[in-house]
């Protein structure tokens, strides 16, 4: 045979050794047999044709490569489906021969599976899904920014120039800021609906068309009054059975008729809370003052422009705005930012974290399960050794631990996912109110190819290692291991999960302690005014219907008389928005005595008005001077209360009292100058947005004397439980009017309680990952102790015999698992000093490194895993020496 | 027979093995095909028991000084199925099933 035969040969031979593992063994010699024949019979024929030169050594070990596919082939086909039914038979018979183990690891995988699934589900649908409107990248929304603040609102003059000289913009439009709240008049059954007012191009901006009718004209929103409306695809549904002869019909809101002229499109619901679209009216007085803001944008950019450049170029309207009516527009731009952004972007950090909360508890489920599937693989060394020895290739036994894994997570994710469902459906009652796209949330077909592939990676993640590990010792080894009082190779790798397991609850239980002691703070914080033992009922006092302003306040001392007549009430009062939970406005203002230099220099207050019982009634103590009382009744305006604050600021070491303070907009800006009023009172700060944000500068008008506002919330002082007084309440108003519209009736500390639902809702939910970590983390504790007492019973025994006493055996066992939690807790502690950085902006005026919360959780985790170490110990110590060494 | 039908490169084998191929890289040869697409496709057609193989004996191949040699044949089973199909073929106007090419001469 020639040299070049048997060069080609070598390579060959070399090929199909590499390809031959692939081979299912039982045909392995066969298959190199025939390969090796084909080669040998070719390369000869090479030989002696002369064909090996010139390219035939190469195609020869060409057509050797496919080796490959056809030892993949066999190795597929040795794996038919029919061993996959039988390892799935053979693995569901094996779990229901052990229930409690397969009940065990279900339940605790289901909940970390059904948690990362109902997380992942609003993450999905707030963060990660695009807005539900066409080409929603081109979107953007559009703030009032000025010195003081970069989440103003923007004035109408304003939007109609930016409109108009824009070159970035398909659409711009403006919406009033969320949706206020009207009632539907007329009918069988009035009902409260939110109501917006937006411009004539907001639909087409947003990209979409009336599911029935039009959208407003330029006509009617460059006019004075409203009087056609948009109404939504759910209202339509429910007050007209969706009836298409709805158009042209008249609907009256707070008593005014408006004709019906579209029907927005199915599902949506934007600005936030509105069901009925009204035009913004632009010939209306309050649309003229260039210092009034109260509009927010949303623009459609061009194909193609970036959101910077769009912010260029508005930058150059704003200056032009500037330079044209300095009194109004010092320092005001508007800021643009992606409308997803403004709809989520406060969203995302409480949520990112939530989700790596749940995938840690995950995590720990895994090992846990891990640890379980670890401590049954020695117990079944024997029932493998007899496969093995019977015939099955280490691949068969692996592929048959994996498949039983694999079995026990899908079982899990079946579960996890009704958990999920089931968390789902009662979301909308323990979310926050102010959680974006809400609507949105569901089990849809992303969610569930998510929970498929957690499904899979878990199974793997925790089946992986067990099953390497039985199925690597040799035959010989594992017959002689069975059933031997020695705790197996396993021991090590379950320390190693443990102590995983406990660290990862330290880093939980810290993070859930911060938020926890966060919350508190919070709940703690005095809101400034008494919450206990009050009631508040929102009255609309529609325009409509109290055409002036002498009637309203009529209507409203009637309301106020009716509450304060019940007994048990001590005190009523009323405001036009209660702090913390309705929003007023604010206003420029200055000390009389000293107008601002430059327009640069005007500062701006929170208005609200009162009527003379409210600081009684909401509890509030007056620092200098004296409120409002019946002398002022049926006066024009001249007096007014302000806050410490506005005190401190306008008027800073000196008594307010009878200061004079200069109020609103002026002339120049389109408004009317009123004459300064005199500071008749001092009353202590309340918070007014939020319970974290310090007070700012605010003052009180008497409702009787300025009557702008369309509602009042009355507070009524009661002197028992306030929730008895609801009933009442609402009689007594009936009583005056039996029309009268409420908006809100409830105690003051349920109308509060929404304000914190954020932070709540948080540490709720972080609370019971950690709790479930915690839960988890001692099972593995103990998990570990108990099988490691039951291996080394004889080795116990033996130690008692010689003379231990069960004070030693107890010694010995929690020695192990204080040694176990020791290093999980150091590790954890390391973690948490990393991981709680996240956390730092969720917190509310404690550090992300609080100590308490640094030292309670440790000590909780130690505790408990004492606890864990103590029962397998006390086991231990109650053997029998005699009995644990006949067992063998 | 399993009902699952064959596809033309299995059909290409069958056929070369009708028209006299009696080894795998002889299959190579007259179809054409790669010897990662035919290997597989014998190993399944011989599960379907439309092809049976048989190794020569070792006497003969030690007579010769070579290694023993696996041989291809088709079963009656095999004949009808590769009838079958042709028939199909010509149904769908697409002629008979044949081997693609001849790349080197016949050799048995």
């Amino acid at each position: 045979m020639s040299f070049d035969a048997r060069v080609s040969r070598r390579i060959c031979s070399r090929i199909i050794a590499l390809a031959s593992p692939l081979v299912p063994r039982w045909r392995r010699a066969e298959w190199r047999e025939e390969w090796e024949s084909e080669v040998w019979h070719e390369s000869n024929r090479l030989a002696e044709s002369g064909g090996l030169g010139g390219g035939g050594a190469v195609r020869l070990a060409v057509r050797c490569l496919g080796t490959f596919p056809h030892a993949a082939h066999l190795r597929a086909a040795d794996w038919s489906s029919d061993m996959m039914m039988q390892d799935l038979r053979y693995a569901l018979r094996t779990l229901l021969r052990k229930p409690v183990f397969a009940l065990t690891t279900v339940l605790t995988l289901a909940l970390g599976i059904g948690g990362n699934t109902a997380i992942f589900s609003i993450v999905n649908a707030v963060l990660l899904n695009p807005l539900p409107y066409p080409e929603p990248e081109r979107l953007v929304w559009g703030n009032g920014v000025f010195s003081q603040n970069n989440a103003a609102s923007v004035s109408p003059p304003d939007f109609v120039d930016y409109r108009a000289q824009n070159q970035v913009f398909e659409e711009l439009a403006a919406s009033t800021f969320g949706a206020r709240s009207m009632t539907v008049t007329g009918g069988d059954s009035p009902e409260a609906v939110g109501v917006a007012s937006v411009s004539a191009n907001y639909l087409a901006a947003l990209g979409l068309k009336p599911a029935l009718g039009r959208s407003f004209t330029t006509e009617e929103e460059a006019a004075a009054q409203a009087t056609v409306v948009m109404i939504s695809y759910d209202l339509w549904q429910r007050r007209y059975g969706g009836d298409p002869g709805v158009l042209g019909q008249t609907i009256e809101l707070d008593a005014r008729p408006n004709t019906i002229v579209g029907v927005l499109p199915k599902g949506l619901r934007f600005p936030r809370g509105s069901e009925v679209w009204m035009p913004i009216t632009l010939a209306d007085q309050d649309f003229q003052m260039r210092a009034a803001h109260f509009l927010r944008l949303i623009g459609r950019l061009r194909p193609g422009v970036t959101i910077e450049r769009a912010q260029a170029d508005v930058d150059v309207i704003a200056q032009r705005l500037e330079a044209a009516y300095p009194n109004s527009n010092m320092t005001w731009r508007l800021g643009l930012l992606p409308l997803r952004e403004q709809l989520v972007g406060n969203a995302r950090p409480a949520l990112l974290i939530l989700l790596g909360a749940v995938g840690v508890v995950l995590l720990i489920a895994c090992a846990n399960v891990a640890n379980l599937l670890l401590a049954r693989a020695s117990s079944r060394q024997g029932e493998i050794a007899v496969r093995a020895a019977l015939g099955a290739s280490r691949m068969r036994v692996l592929r048959q631990l994996v498949t039983e894994a694999l079995l026990l997570s899908c079982l899990s994710a079946l579960v996890g996912l009704v958990l999920a469902y089931l968390t789902l459906r009662g979301l909308p009652r323990f979310a926050p109110a102010n959680l974006p796209r809400l609507e949105e949330i569901r089990l849809d077909l992303t969610v569930l190819g998510f929970t498929a592939a957690l499904a899979v990676v878990v199974g793997l993640a925790f089946g992986l290692f067990p099953a390497l590990q039985l199925s690597r010792a040799g035959v010989a080894e594992r017959l002689r291991q069975a059933g031997r009082g020695r705790e197996g190779g396993g021991a090590r790798m379950r320390g190693v999960l443990v102590v995983t397991e406990v660290a990862l609850s330290v880093v939980l239980l810290i993070s859930s302690a911060l938020l926890i002691r966060s919350f508190d703070r919070l709940r703690g914080e005095d809101p400034g005014f008494a919450t206990d033992g009050a009631v508040v009922a929102r009255i609309l006092l529609p325009i409509g219907r109290y055409a002036d302003p002498e009637s309203r306040a009529r209507r409203q001392e009637e309301v106020e008389r009716g509450i304060a007549s019940l007994r048990g009430v001590v005190a009523v009062g009323a405001i036009n928005a209660l702090p913390l939970v309705e929003f007023s406005g604010d206003t420029r203002v200055y000390a009389a005595r000293r107008p601002p230099e430059s327009n640069a220099d005007w500062r701006y207050a929170q208005i609200r008005e009162v009527t003379e019982g409210y600081f009684d009634a909401m509890s509030i103590p007056f620092v200098r001077g004296r409120g409002y009382n019946a002398s002022d009744r049926g006066q024009p305006m001249r007096t007014v209360v302000i806050n410490e604050s506005l005190a401190r600021e306008f008027f800073p070491g000196e008594d307010a009292v009878g200061q004079r303070l200069a109020i609103g907009f002026g002339p120049a800006s389109g408004g009317t100058w009123i004459p300064p009023l005199e500071v008749i009172g001092v009353v202590r700060d309340v918070r007014q947005f939020t319970l974290g944000n310090p007070p700012g500068a605010e003052f009180y008008l008497l409702f009787s004397q300025s009557g702008n506002s369309a509602g009042m919330t009355v507070v009524a002082r009661t002197s028992g439980n306030a929730r008895r007084f609801v009933g009442p309440i609402r009689e007594a108003v009936r009583s005056v009017d039996s029309e009268q519209p409420l908006a809100r009736l409830e105690p003051l500390d349920a109308a509060l309680d929404s304000t914190v639902s954020n932070p709540r809702f948080q540490s709720l939910l972080l609370s019971a990952f950690a709790g479930l970590a915690l839960v988890l983390a001692a099972l593995g504790v103990y998990g570990v102790l108990a099988y490691a007492v039951a291996q080394r019973a004889r080795e116990i025994g033996i130690r008692m015999a010689l003379g231990a006493g069960a004070g030693d055996v107890v010694r010995m066992v929690v020695a192990r698992g204080l040694l176990l939690t020791g290093v999980g807790l150091g590790l954890g502690l390391l973690g948490a000093l990393a991981a709680t950085n996240f956390l730092e902006n969720q917190l509310y005026e404690i550090g992300p490194r609080d100590r308490v919360a640094f030292a309670t959780a440790p000590l909780v985790l130690a505790t408990v895993a004492l606890f864990a170490s103590w029962l397998p110990a006390r086991r231990a110590a109650r053997l029998n020496p005699s009995l644990a060494l006949r067992e063998e | 027979m399993s009902p699952r039908q064959l596809g033309y490169a299995t059909l290409a084998v069958l056929q070369a093995l009708t028209d006299g191929a009696r080894y795998g890289f002889d299959i190579v040869d007259r179809t054409g095909l790669p010897s990662g697409t035919v290997y597989p496709a014998l190993a399944s057609l011989e599960r379907r028991s439309l092809v049976t193989s048989r190794w020569e004996s070792d006497a003969t191949a030690r007579a010769e000084a070579r290694p023993r040699r696996r041989y291809y044949r088709v079963t009656a089973e095999g004949a009808r199925a590769l009838r079958e199909a042709a028939r199909r073929f010509e149904e769908l106007g697409l002629g008979g099933v044949a081997p693609m090419r001849h790349t080197g001469p016949a050799r048995s």
